[in-house]
């Protein structure tokens, strides 16, 4: 009726029926480890029993996006197992090294005890100055998007279809772009290096990635089995040698939808070092003692009375190999040394479970049975094994996402043909994404008959901060003349050159620019277009003074391009003239219509009418201009109409009266009409 | 695992369940089987007339002196088979884990504990349900220790237990020295970390939890023989090495001991040769 009594830390986290609820960790980890007892269970065999010393030790490599390390934790165990079902082991001294303990006393020479059969104990440390460790793996991730929208562009002006395949370098911290609103194809090459002494074993690679990703495709030359569970891609790889690389690819695609950073995903890398420990501790020597039985056996020679045959046996009562270090036989009272056997550095003398060993016969001559004194120095022998488990983590980086919105318009819409006219034409480019514009390349192609203007004065632009300093502009015309007779190409390159602006469109910020064109001789029959290409450039490293930019261009849709209608324009208008009899005989009406026959607007008609002096204005229906009579005695009425548009009619009519007693002629009203 | 479960048992007769309730260690005497028998009687009437009766005639009111009759070895062949039924499933196949039935392995644990200089047991008789404390220790070095026995310890439990003992101590007058709390299975969330404050006096509880050793050496079917017969032990009374070595400690002469098996002594029939293995040896100084 066996009860136990246990203490807080048992209770917490020893993994037991006894116990409800869920055992509580501590640092990752389960204090208690339970597969401890398979070991024990896997290297007894038979009835040889074994005192097994295991060294391991867990550490955490953490480093940033940059690959430089951020921090190493870590901690150690010496579990020493007594794996025999039936004998016990005593006075158990440990002798380790190592500068790695702080938790032990500053002796490295511990006495343990007593060790039950089939126990263990277990001694921790922490591992402190982690920082002098070496890096034992080196992970270089390069992350390209396959989306041939994006191109490389360097400073000399070089443009590349394929991203260079130059994997992260420590300290080199590269910005990676995904496009917005489009599916971005995204493949991550990752490089595992063994860059330690060892074998790395038991290799377990996890990528973490967010939900945007899909359609995830795996390849590795160390691996072939993958896992693609929510949130990530988890491998294992093959045994990696010194020196050796495992190479992992991830193609990927994401479609952003909303303008926000998408996570590049973290890396945890999991492995074993066998039979090392990397901290530098090391154990020394182990000894304990067990069941033997030593005796010295004297044999009375049958022909010589009084003459002993002698010999040292020691025989081995323990399922434990037995290592005999060294045996010293004196006569009963010391002062005579009979036999010193040291095997320390002769080889050591191992017996086996249930065996004997037995030394060479030493004679002795006493009349009664001789006595000896005697010192016999043996052990358990013990096996050692080390292991360290290593978790390497690299922090993630982020994907800024690109777009821009462009606008573009022209001052006039609707121009005359052969004739000359001066144009604004005005550009708007908004930052919609998520990352600085670093450059811009405006490119535009203006058609025949017109002329940009070759003064990198006229062009002007606009932030939100204010004017755009001309030192950051370059101009370039092609062909760089005045010849309206073929095309031209504006190219405008913002910032490129020596990049001493920090950016060129902050996000949510806009760059207006604003040019004079003139149209020199437009042909009513041509349909003239302006396309209009913007490259937007983004620095591919962050701070690293290396002039390396994602490409991007972006052409003007179609909705939004520009195009201008040539209107050929010629004047045909008709001024009518009638005369009404009023109600009395002295009363005229005198409607006049004016008719815009053309295509075109007319602005300020001017009519004028003359009437005899024999007659008075009554009315206008139109604000009129009346003079006092001429010479001739007649007076003159002007009418403006402002503006006539294409097709329109406009009529006038004004009303006269016969000044009393004076005879009126119709006749005399038919006079000279100016319109 | 023959004797895993009394209905799984091939033979359930009265003379073989008495064959094995005679090899339960240690023997009762005389007035613990009375009263063991008096817990697990199935009238409750008769329990509550027996427990009041005997209450009267002790020190602290409803606890009796159990045990204190060494010598009187209990006889065991007049109890029922529902009797020695009960006594099967509590004691060989500990299949019932009530707070009955640990209450009593746990009495049947203190008596061979080691490190417990034991002077008296007193058991509660007290048919008051909140009477929690169900032993009362008195021990040679003049500790008193309390003791209390739940089949699955609770934090509510365990909250009122602190409250019980509490009140129990002022009427009494009676403080602890230890607190032993034993359980067949507990929460984790005891708070055993942390001290119990009896009136003014600040005490860390004790938790003791009936513990079957996984991977035994011996099964509860075999026979256990101690050094050339010097002992003779079911392994059923036993659930782990440790608790059958203190046994052999406190009932052995000690010095070189060997502790073998003979597989399956109590289930199979016997063999020309038994099959006896060593699984322990070692010394024991006293």
């Amino acid at each position: 009726m066996g009860f136990k009594k246990i203490d807080h830390d048992e209770l917490k986290t020893k993994i037991s029926p006894n116990f409800l609820g869920i055992p509580i960790r501590e640092g990752g980890k389960l204090i208690q480890k339970s597969h401890r007892e398979k070991k024990i269970e896997s290297s007894y065999t038979g009835s040889i029993s074994e005192v097994l010393i295991l060294n391991e030790e867990f550490l955490d490599f953490h480093y940033q996006q940059d690959r430089e390390r951020k921090a190493v934790t870590g901690n150690g165990n010496i579990s020493i197992f007594n794996n025999s079902i039936k004998d016990r082991i005593w006075d158990a001294n440990l002798q380790f090294s190592g500068s790695q303990f702080d938790n032990q006393k500053t002796e490295n020479n511990l006495n343990l005890g007593i060790f039950e059969p089939n126990s263990n104990k277990v001694l921790k440390y922490e591992i402190v100055n982690s920082d002098d460790l070496p890096d034992l793996i080196e992970v270089n991730e390069n992350i390209e998007n396959l989306s041939e929208e994006i191109k490389i562009f360097k400073n000399s002006n070089e443009e590349s279809d394929v991203i260079e395949n130059n994997p992260m370098k420590k300290g080199k911290k590269k910005n990676y772009l995904l496009l917005l609103g489009k599916e971005n194809k995204v493949k991550f090459s990752i490089d595992i290096i063994n860059i330690s002494t060892s074998i790395i074993e038991n290799i377990k690679f996890k990528k973490s990635f967010t939900e945007n990703f899909y359609d995830l495709e795996f390849n590795s030359n160390k691996g072939k089995e993958f896992k693609v569970s929510r949130n990530s891609i988890d491998c294992s790889l093959n045994n990696l040698n010194p020196g050796e690389q495992a190479e992992i690819t991830i193609l990927a695609k994401v479609f952003p939808k909303k303008k926000e950073n998408i996570k590049t995903g973290n890396i945890e890398i999991t492995f074993n070092l066998s039979n090392k420990v990397i901290s530098g501790v090391k154990i020394n020597h182990f000894s304990a003692y067990s069941h033997v039985m030593h005796a010295i056996k004297k044999t009375e020679k049958d022909h010589a009375p009084n003459h002993w045959q002698c010999s040292l046996i020691l025989e081995n009562h323990s399922d434990f190999k037995m290592k005999i270090n060294s045996i010293l036989v004196f006569d009963e009272t010391k002062s005579k040394k009979i036999l010193d056997l040291d095997f320390k550095t002769s080889g050591n003398i191992i017996v086996n479970p249930r065996g004997k060993y037995k030394t060479e016969y030493f004679d002795s001559i006493d009349e009664k049975e001789p006595t000896f004194s005697r010192k016999v120095e043996y052990s358990v022998e013990y096996k050692t094994e080390r292991n360290s488990m290593i978790t390497s983590r690299f922090d993630d980086s982020f994907f800024t996402v690109a777009s821009i919105a462009i606008k573009k318009k022209l001052s006039e819409e609707d121009i005359k043909s052969f004739e000359e006219t001066l144009l604004s034409s005005k550009i708007i480019i908004k930052n919609q994404g998520t990352a600085p514009i670093n450059g811009l390349q405006i490119i535009e192609r203006i058609p025949e008959d017109f002329l940009p203007s070759r003064n990198i004065s006229d062009y002007t632009l606009y932030r939100s901060s204010g004017k755009l300093d001309i030192q950051e502009i370059e101009l370039n015309l092609k062909p760089d003349d005045e010849d309206p007779s073929h095309e031209h190409t504006i190219e405008l390159n913002i910032n490129l050159k020596n990049s001493v602006l920090k950016s060129v469109i902050e996000v949510e910020d806009f760059l207006e620019l604003k040019y004079p064109l003139k149209a020199i001789t437009p042909d009513y029959k041509k349909a003239y277009e302006f396309p209009l290409n913007v490259s937007t450039f983004y620095p591919k490293y962050e701070n690293s003074g290396l002039k390396e930019f994602y490409k991007i261009t972006n052409k003007l849709s179609d909705m939004e391009k520009s195009s201008i209608n040539i209107s050929h324009k010629r004047r045909k208008v008709m001024v009518g003239k009638q005369i009404y009899p009023g109600r009395s005989a002295n009363e005229f009406a005198i409607y006049i219509v004016a008719k815009n026959g053309s295509s075109m607007k007319l602005n300020d008609v001017n009519i004028t009418d003359t009437f005899p002096d024999s007659f008075e204005l009554i009315s206008s229906n139109t604000e009129h201009k009346l003079s006092k009579p001429n010479k001739n005695g007649e007076h003159n009425i002007s009418f403006t109409i402002e503006t006539l548009l294409p097709y329109q009619e406009r009529e006038i009519m004004y009303y006269l009266k016969s000044i009393s007693g004076k005879d009126t002629k119709y006749s005399e009203l038919e006079s000279f009409f100016v319109g | 695992m023959k004797l895993q479960y009394y209905e799984m048992m091939d033979d359930k007769s009265k003379k073989y369940l008495l064959y094995l309730i005679e090899q339960v260690l240690p023997h009762f005497t005389m007035s613990e089987l009375q009263m063991f028998l008096e817990d697990i009687a199935v009238e409750p009437s008769n329990k509550k007339k027996t427990s009041k009766s005997k209450s009267k005639s002790k020190s602290n009111q409803g606890y009796v002196e159990i045990g204190n009759d060494v010598g009187k070895v209990a006889d065991l062949s007049k109890l029922t088979e529902g009797q020695l039924k009960a006594a099967f499933q509590i004691f060989i196949s500990r299949e019932k884990n009530d707070k009955l039935s640990l209450k009593w392995r746990f009495y049947q644990y203190l008596k061979y504990m080691l490190n417990l200089n034991l002077k008296s047991i007193k058991i509660n008789r007290d048919p008051n349900p909140d009477r929690l404390i169900d032993f009362i220790i008195d021990t040679e070095d003049k500790e008193v220790i309390f003791g209390l026995c739940y089949d699955v310890l609770e934090l509510s439990k365990y909250n009122n237990a602190v409250n019980k003992m509490n009140e129990f101590a002022k009427k009494q007058n009676l403080i602890p020295d230890r607190i032993i709390f034993a359980t067949s299975k507990a929460f984790r969330n005891i708070p055993i970390d942390e001290p119990i404050k009896i009136i003014n006096k600040e005490l860390s509880p004790e938790l003791w939890i009936e513990w079957i050793e996984e991977n035994c050496l011996f099964n509860k079917e075999d026979l256990l023989i101690v050094n050339d017969s010097e002992l003779k032990l079911a392994g059923f009374n036993f659930t782990s090495i440790d608790d059958m070595l203190n046994y052999v400690f406190k009932h052995s002469n000690g010095g070189q001991i060997s502790v073998f098996r003979q597989i399956d002594f109590f289930t199979e029939v016997n063999e020309d040769e038994p099959e006896v293995e060593l699984i322990w040896k070692g010394i024991m100084l006293k």
